[in-house]
């Protein structure tokens, strides 16, 4: 991993909006190859994993990862002219939707960023999405990862929904399922039958890595 | 008012009172926040009991016979239909076009109410830019020729009196005098930052907002600030419980730091200023709270209730359980996913950990709203092991 | 307990001394008009402010 762009690792981590914002403008001027381009998107990738170890440690709440998430957006606007025509090399893929009946997506926006920013390739499906939905985009994409989030305690028994469609499919076993939210729980993720389940947008990106890269 | 229910009504509410005072009184009270689960436990649809107030008092009336509750909130969380659907309202859903009823109140967060180059003009005069800009940008039928808008807005005050009257009034006057229950809270409000969030700017507004307009989210909290407290302070009903219901929503948010200079200030002085009314702050501390204890440990003692959502609730106790009276502690993730054996033997460690010294009501973590948000045989047994085991000896 | 309603200031809130500066002849009127005026003022302004942060 270079050290050229260290400071861009930190200002993000550091949540210093105008440091980062100048760096990257140094760094496009500067006329970066391909190779260097991917050099800096990973800086900002250690940055934003940076924010999720602060997150876990209890040091950053979730109002710095919304403000993180911004100022990152910013930033990939800033690179898009250096990034080429094959865009970045991504590590997995998910499909994300909010629960049937949901309409509430802050936290699945959030994780979101933080899995983009970790290279995931994400396909989001936005809110309340029905289980055929999801169904057809896993066929269309082939993910290794399905993510459902919900806020409402009325999404809990609609997640149970969407995996039974992917089980009637023949498509639960070619993936990890996820549930995201408030209000889901291990007894949850077991009722429902998800792989996993996650309150933390950052112990929930660290699970998916771990589901790939192993 | 019969005798029986007479003494009934003023076992509860000395048990009440008592409790506040951080002393122990004959046992434990049990309430929660029982909103549509109610309607829905009655056979009833979240249309049916928000809009239909004779429904909606059914539904109380079914509570206060099966469960074991000294006091109950008026049902704010049903919130009154006929005044968004009248309005023209773009955040709140009943039903969908079909007439459906959803299964939970859909609340969508309101969508450019406020730019953030609008700031001044908030925190110049709060009350102006609410009537010229957010109603009209918050509902429709507001958003109209000044004629067209007057129209709306009487409807509006017509059918908010009778809502009032109804939905509030008759049902927790029945509650009381035919039940015994006293209502638990006389109004509701919100702290500034939560108003400035939920129908100003936004959650991911404010988020940014305070690293790029630092001093003007401050001003616009003192802009606010005698908004609020009026809302709380307005018109308040005559009964025997003083408390004002105040939802905290975006603290558990904000990092210590961030909270201590956007939110505590106003929060804080909010607080006393309803204590020196002799009114009691009612807290729904959502979320984890437990890193702004210290927080709490600077406010008056023995005067504000505190509803916890989540946390180690005997660190919770021994850390502010002398400052605030503690609410809540009962997850719904239990009631509804052991068996009643196991939900009660849960309640039982939380009286064992809470109950000591007083200053602790039981009730659910979280309000009732969606269908299967509590299994009811477990719910009712768990309040019952509660009236038995709570007993101070 | 005594409440203090906190006072209210903004370009739209209206009070009796408006009022009778634009009705002079009502200057004179009996304090149940001016009683009424103000609650209504209250009233509606109380109205609004629910239906704004709800």
């Amino acid at each position: 991993m270079s050290v050229k762009y260290q400071h861009i690792t930190e200002a993000l981590a550091q949540l210093e909006e105008e440091a980062l914002v100048q760096a990257l403008k140094d760094a496009v001027e500067a006329g970066p190859s391909a190779e260097e381009a991917q050099d800096i998107v990973n800086a900002c990738t250690m940055g934003m994993e940076r924010v999720g170890d602060l997150f876990e440690e209890g040091e950053y709440f979730v109002g710095d990862l919304i403000y993180a998430a911004d100022i990152l957006k910013g930033g990939m606007e800033l690179l898009a002219p250096c990034i080429g025509a094959g865009g970045v090399s991504k590590i997995g893929k998910l499909v994300i939707g909010s629960a049937p009946g949901d309409l509430h997506d802050i936290g699945k926006n959030i994780f979101i960023a933080m899995m983009e920013a970790a290279g995931f390739e994400v396909h989001d499906l936005g809110i309340d999405v029905a289980p055929d939905k999801f169904v057809e985009k896993v066929k269309e994409v082939q993910p290794d990862i399905v993510g459902i989030s919900g806020l409402l305690t009325l999404s809990l028994d609609t997640m149970g929904d969407v995996i039974n469609a992917l089980k009637q499919a023949g498509l639960r076993d070619g993936v990890k399922v996820m549930i995201g939210g408030n209000p889901v729980s291990e007894a949850v993720q077991k009722r429902v039958g998800a792989d996993a389940h996650s309150t933390n947008a950052a112990t929930g990106v660290k699970q998916c890595k771990e589901w790939v890269v192993a | 008012m019969s005798d029986d229910v007479q003494k009934l009504l003023q076992e509860r509410v000395e048990r009440i009172t008592t409790t506040i005072k951080i002393e122990e009184p004959d046992r434990v009270p049990i309430t929660s926040m029982f909103e549509t689960w109610a309607g829905h436990y009655s056979g009833y649809s979240v249309t049916d009991v928000a809009f239909n107030y004779d429904k909606l008092a059914e539904s109380f009336y079914k509570v206060a016979e099966e469960f074991e509750v000294d006091t109950l909130p008026p049902p704010l969380g049903v919130r009154c239909g006929p005044i968004y659907t009248t309005l023209g309202t773009k955040e709140f859903s009943f039903f969908n076009k079909d007439g459906v009823p959803h299964a939970s109140i859909q609340h969508m967060e309101g969508k450019d109410i406020m730019s953030v180059e609008e700031y001044p003009e908030l925190i110049k005069d709060p009350y102006k830019f609410i009537i010229e800009k957010q109603l009209p940008r918050r509902y429709k039928a507001l958003d109209q020729a000044p004629d067209k808008k007057a129209e709306a807005l009487g409807k509006a005050c017509f059918i908010y009196e009778k809502y009032i009257a109804n939905a509030v009034g008759k049902l927790c006057g029945t509650l009381e005098t035919k039940y015994g229950i006293p209502a638990l809270f006389k109004s509701s409000t919100e702290m500034p930052l939560d108003a400035l969030m939920d129908y100003f700017r936004g959650f991911r507004g404010v988020s940014v907002d305070i690293r790029r307009n630092k001093e003007q989210v401050i001003e616009a909290c003192e802009a606010l600030y005698p908004v609020m407290l009026r809302r709380a302070v307005q018109n308040l009903p005559s009964g025997p419980f003083p408390f004002i219901f105040i939802p905290l929503h975006i603290p558990t948010y904000l990092k210590p730091k961030d909270f201590e200079t956007f939110y505590y200030p106003t929060f804080k002085r909010m607080i006393e200023d309803l204590i020196s009314f002799d009114l009691t702050p009612a807290l729904f501390m959502e979320g984890n709270w437990e890193p702004y204890y210290d927080y709490i440990n600077e406010l008056p003692k023995k005067k504000v209730v505190g509803l916890i959502e989540h946390g180690d609730f005997k660190k919770t106790k021994d850390n502010i359980g002398k400052t605030i009276t503690i609410w809540g502690g009962m997850p719904i993730d239990v009631i509804n996913n052991s068996t009643k054996e196991e939900a009660i033997d849960y309640a039982k460690k939380l009286i064992d950990d809470l109950a000591p010294g007083g200053g602790y009501i039981f009730g659910c973590d979280k309000s009732l709203l969606a269908p299967n948000d509590a299994n009811p045989e477990n719910l009712k047994a768990v309040f019952k092991f509660v009236k038995e085991y709570g007993v101070y000896k | 307990m005594i409440i203090k309603l906190p006072a209210l200031e903004s370009e739209l809130f209206d009070t009796w001394e408006k009022h009778i500066e634009a009705n002079p002849e009502l200057k004179n009127s009996p304090i149940e008009a001016k009683e009424e005026f103000e609650r209504s003022v209250d009233e509606y302004y109380a109205m609004i402010m629910l239906i704004s942060t709800m």
